[in-house]
């Protein structure tokens, strides 16, 4: 029976105009959407590759310098772009994609991938996950909505009811005949990604990630789906379930993911970018009693050197000192930096945690952490470039700080004295080359979006079963 | 215009007694009055940014005025004449906020609102830093501010409010018997789209009027009466092209289901995908420039101009004695500024030919037209940021002057506070006359356009020859 109504619904699906026009637009948009993202991050890719190159030699062709002048050149290093870009940008459009690295002071990732700074960067740029997430659920209320709705005044369940099928075998056909054209879709797609990343020598984690990346999509399409069906069984009306449906699209779909950050902001307010700066400073001034100059260096800098090397004059130490009070300093102002840092994004966490509270109303913020997480261009995977990149910067600083103190002459703090080839001091870290984050960690943060997404399949079908019930009500 | 007014009275005691319209309103009330208070948290974060980066440099300025003072009485003799004071401390010019700036985030956070520098060093001077450290998701999501409200949500409510105005008494059979008495169809469907939506509208645009004016109240700015005017005038052609649409399809199709499909498709092209679609145009015609690129090509210049410098020096050291320290300084800075100047002009240039193309395109789309108003109206566009970077490099020259200028023999009576207040500060100068007005005058322009071509089609498709289809 139920093989039949599915058959009999694949048969008017593909008699309708709505269903044939939409789906082809749906497919335009996200292959056009696809094909726009892939140009771009493979623009994003190549150009990131040339700068980090370009910085490479930058640094190597210093020559003999100064290495704590070296050191305040610095680095700048790039953020890779993952491979799954191409389908969701994420939060990658809104934060920096490079990083200065340089002595003393962490500083955070700049150079917005678009600067443009025109009124249409205010809108959603369009993205495969964009369309799936906002374009999809409106097709899909648009063909299931008259499902029901409307067949009761027409008499036209009545006739189906009354040819002995129960009306939850009806709902249960009709909502596997849709689910097997989106599940269709969504792996013909799948399948197109999963071609395009074999082409492009992607490693078998992504495509691990883009499954996963699907297997979200597909319960967020089954929780509208049932709840379409579910709507359309309780109204007697088409227009009302197709209104209702609306008002629902609207309110989970515009203006809760807008709220859900607002919210989740107000709540937990972070600094502004100069505060932060200005507290971070004021810390590592603390930590290392400024306010005086390298030439005048408290008491308390002095005596820890003469302690660490056993000597009781300053003139007796067997290194630099200029080098010793660089090499604590940076140790110092590195802990600071690193400090800061992680409350700032403790504060990321707990705003993310109050943001997952909305999956309450929607189902679609859970699904943008979820989708961010698995195409690698969420917060978290950010974190994790700056984290390298931190770390790359305290090993080369602290390799300059290194070579100051064991062969700039001992009692000497004139940078003019002694000159290094930087290139050579820093040529055992190789270049910056961040590794990814493996899926375990991506998918121990991300879970609980996937988790909130089977919870709305799961009661948006619970709702849809019990709106069967009713069914016979509205003959 | 009599029977006009009869009906119009009529359809709008029978909107309201439907509940339909207050319930909107109460909706659109509640929306604006959260991106309200959205916004003026923004700010009032924004301002407390300000006050950080003024106490930063209060507290350098204190440390240089205690080093001019030790200084000074160390040489008794010797006052330390303002121009040295200029060249001696650091400067951090502030971009402010609007008087409306709580309308709508916009470019905020895409383009520096401060930058600092120290007059013999110019390389930090707009440096890629890092605007805003606020959570990603915030912006990736879109802000939920007062733009939000009137460019996307705004336009839901007027659809609903009017998507079934004349097709419910077409289907339900009721048109048939109206027409049947001397009144045109052209006159049933603008008076109740009126009723619906105008009176929504002219609703909504009061409240916004008043929260406008309460929002500047509350944040402690001055209110812009321009600016709230021109926002209305905005809020008013993008209203009245959603009605325009509205009527249309009321005219043109058979079934309240279908009306309501068709308003819901054009919401979605005319706010989600024509918008996407030319972003992504954008990106493929005239893509961003490559700021890796930039950033390496002026850390070279800077690596060649500082070796430069040193072997410079290091034949004035072998020359003989040095000359004015202080001058040799700003011309090293001059050079700086010329060198980095040049280097930055192809980038700049594809900047703007980027922002020339998307500028242009917001004139295809009545909703990024009205969003490119507000983001005017709150002084969070591009032109007013990059208007602020060209007035910080002229401030950078007009410093230069001063210091380079004979510094005039400081008087033994004006105490070292005194000579400090002489020192020239940075004032942002609103972008006014045809700079500010011309954009918005276009987006006005198009805005009104499209409304009046939209209400024109649905007159034209009400023309009495159609009369008959419209008896069901």
């Amino acid at each position: 029976m139920v093989r039949t109504i599915i058959r009999h619904q694949w048969l008017l699906l593909l008699r309708d105009r709505r269903a044939r026009w939409g789906g082809l637009a749906l497919a335009a948009i996200t292959l056009t959407a696809f094909v726009a993202g892939s140009v771009r991050t493979e623009r994003q890719t190549a150009e990131r590759a040339r700068a980090a190159a370009e910085n490479a030699s930058n640094w190597d062709r210093q020559g003999v310098v100064d290495p704590h002048g070296a050191a305040h050149f610095g680095h700048f290093v790039f953020k890779p772009v993952s491979p799954l870009a191409a389908l969701d940008p994420g939060t990658d459009d809104h934060l920096g994609t490079m990083v200065r690295l340089e002595a003393h002071r962490q500083h955070a990732a700049s150079a917005l991938p678009d600067g443009t700074g025109a009124a249409l960067a205010s809108f959603p740029a369009v993205s495969p996950a964009f369309a799936l997430q906002v374009f999809a659920p409106v097709l899909l209320i648009l063909v299931a909505f008259g499902t029901f709705a409307g067949e009761g005044p027409r008499q036209l369940l009545r006739q189906e009811l009354a040819g002995g099928v129960r009306p939850g075998v009806l709902l249960a056909g009709r909502f596997l005949a849709y689910a097997a054209g989106v599940g269709g879709l969504l792996m013909l797609g799948g399948l197109g990604c999963a071609v395009w990343l074999a082409l492009d020598g992607a490693a078998a984690a992504e495509f691990a990630r883009l499954g996963l990346w699907l297997a979200g999509y597909g319960l967020y399409l089954i929780a509208i789906l049932a709840l379409a069906l579910g709507i359309s069984a309780r109204c007697r009306s088409a227009p009302i379930a197709l209104v209702s449906l609306l008002a629902f699209w609207a309110l989970a779909m515009l203006v809760a993911p807008r709220l859900a950050p607002s919210v989740a902001a107000a709540l937990y307010p972070l600094p502004s970018a100069p505060e932060l700066d200005l507290e971070a400073g004021d810390d590592v001034n603390e930590r290392l009693d400024r306010g005086q100059t390298v030439q005048t260096r408290p008491e308390r800098l002095r005596k820890m050197a003469m302690d660490k090397y056993g000597v009781a004059r300053i003139e007796d130490l067997p290194v630099n000192l200029s080098g010793l009070l660089l090499e604590y300093a940076e140790e110092q102002s590195t802990a600071a930096y690193r400090e800061h840092f992680a409350a700032v994004y403790r504060r990321y966490a707990q705003q993310d945690a109050a943001q997952l509270w909305f999956a309450w109303l929607s189902p679609l913020p859970a699904l943008r952490a979820w989708s961010a997480a698995m195409a690698g261009t969420d917060v978290a995977h950010h974190r994790h470039f700056l984290e390298a990149a931190e770390n790359y910067r305290h090993a080369f600083v602290q390799a300059l700080n290194r070579d100051i103190l064991q062969n700039r002459p001992a009692g000497s703090s004139n940078t003019v004295a002694y000159k290094a080839d930087v290139a050579k001091i820093t040529a055992g870290l190789g270049t910056f080359a961040p590794s990814s984050v493996s899926l375990r960690d991506a998918w121990a943060r991300a879970w609980p979006g996937l988790a909130a997404l089977t919870a709305w399949a799961a009661a948006m079908t619970m709702f849809a079963a019990s709106a069967a019930r009713k069914l016979a009500r509205l003959t | 215009m009599r029977t006009f007014t009869a009906i119009l009275r009529f359809e709008l005691r029978a909107a309201l007694r439907e509940r339909t319209l207050p319930l909107l309103f109460a909706l659109f009330a509640c929306a604006l009055a959260y991106a309200m208070g959205n916004g003026l948290r923004w700010a009032a974060a924004r301002t407390e940014a300000f006050d950080h980066v003024r106490r930063d440099l209060a507290q350098q300025h204190g440390q240089a005025l205690t080093r001019f003072r030790d200084a000074e009485t160390r040489a008794a003799s010797r006052a330390v004449s303002p121009a040295a004071l200029a060249a001696g401390i650091w400067y951090r010019p502030t971009l402010p906020l609007a008087p409306l700036s709580f309308v709508a985030v916009g470019q905020a956070d895409r383009f520096p609102f401060e930058t600092r520098f120290h007059p013999t060093n110019v390389r930090a001077v707009f440096a890629p830093r890092p605007v805003s450290i606020d959570h990603p998701a915030e912006s990736a999501a879109g802000r939920f501010d007062v733009a939000f409200v009137l460019v996307t949500l705004l336009p839901v409510l007027l659809l609903v409010a009017c998507f079934d105005a004349w097709v419910r008494d077409r289907e339900s059979g009721v048109a048939r018997l109206l027409l049947a008495q001397p009144v045109s169809v052209a006159q049933l469907v603008f008076a109740k789209i009126l009723a619906r939506g105008g009176t929504l509208l002219a609703a909504s645009m009061a409240l916004l009027a008043a929260a406008l004016v309460g929002g500047a109240q509350a944040a402690g700015l001055p209110l812009d009466v321009g600016g709230l005017l021109v926002a209305e005038a905005g809020v008013l052609g993008y209203g009245a092209f959603w009605l325009g649409v509205a009527a249309l399809i009321n005219l043109t199709v058979a079934s309240a289901a279908a009306s309501a499909v068709a308003v819901g498709a054009t919401w979605i092209a005319v706010v989600g995908l024509a918008p996407a679609a030319l972003g992504a145009a954008l990106d493929l015609v005239r893509p961003p420039p490559d700021m890796g690129a930039l950033v390496n090509t002026l850390r070279v210049s800077d690596l060649e101009q500082d070796e430069a410098e040193a072997r410079a020096a290091a034949e004035t050291r072998a020359a003989g004695p040095r000359g004015n320290a202080l001058e040799a300084a700003l011309a090293k800075t001059e050079r700086q500024k010329r060198a980095r100047a040049e280097l930055r002009a192809p980038f700049e240039a594809q900047a703007a030919a980027r922002l020339h193309l998307a500028n242009t395109f917001r004139l295809f789309v009545p909703s990024v037209a009205l969003q490119d108003t507000l983001e005017r109206v709150a002084g969070h566009d591009a032109d007013r940021a990059l208007s602020f970077q060209q007035q910080v490099w002229s401030f950078i020259d007009s410093l230069h002057h001063f210091i380079r200028q004979p510094a005039p023999v400081a008087s033994a009576k004006s105490s070292l506070d005194e000579r400090y207040a002489a020192v020239p500060r940075f004032a942002f100068v609103a972008p006014a006359g045809p700079d500010r007005l011309g954009p918005l005058k276009a987006n006005l322009a198009l805005l009104l356009g499209a409304s009046g071509m939209a209400l024109l089609a649905a007159g034209w498709l009400a023309r009495p020859k159609l009369t008959k289809k419209h008896h069901g």
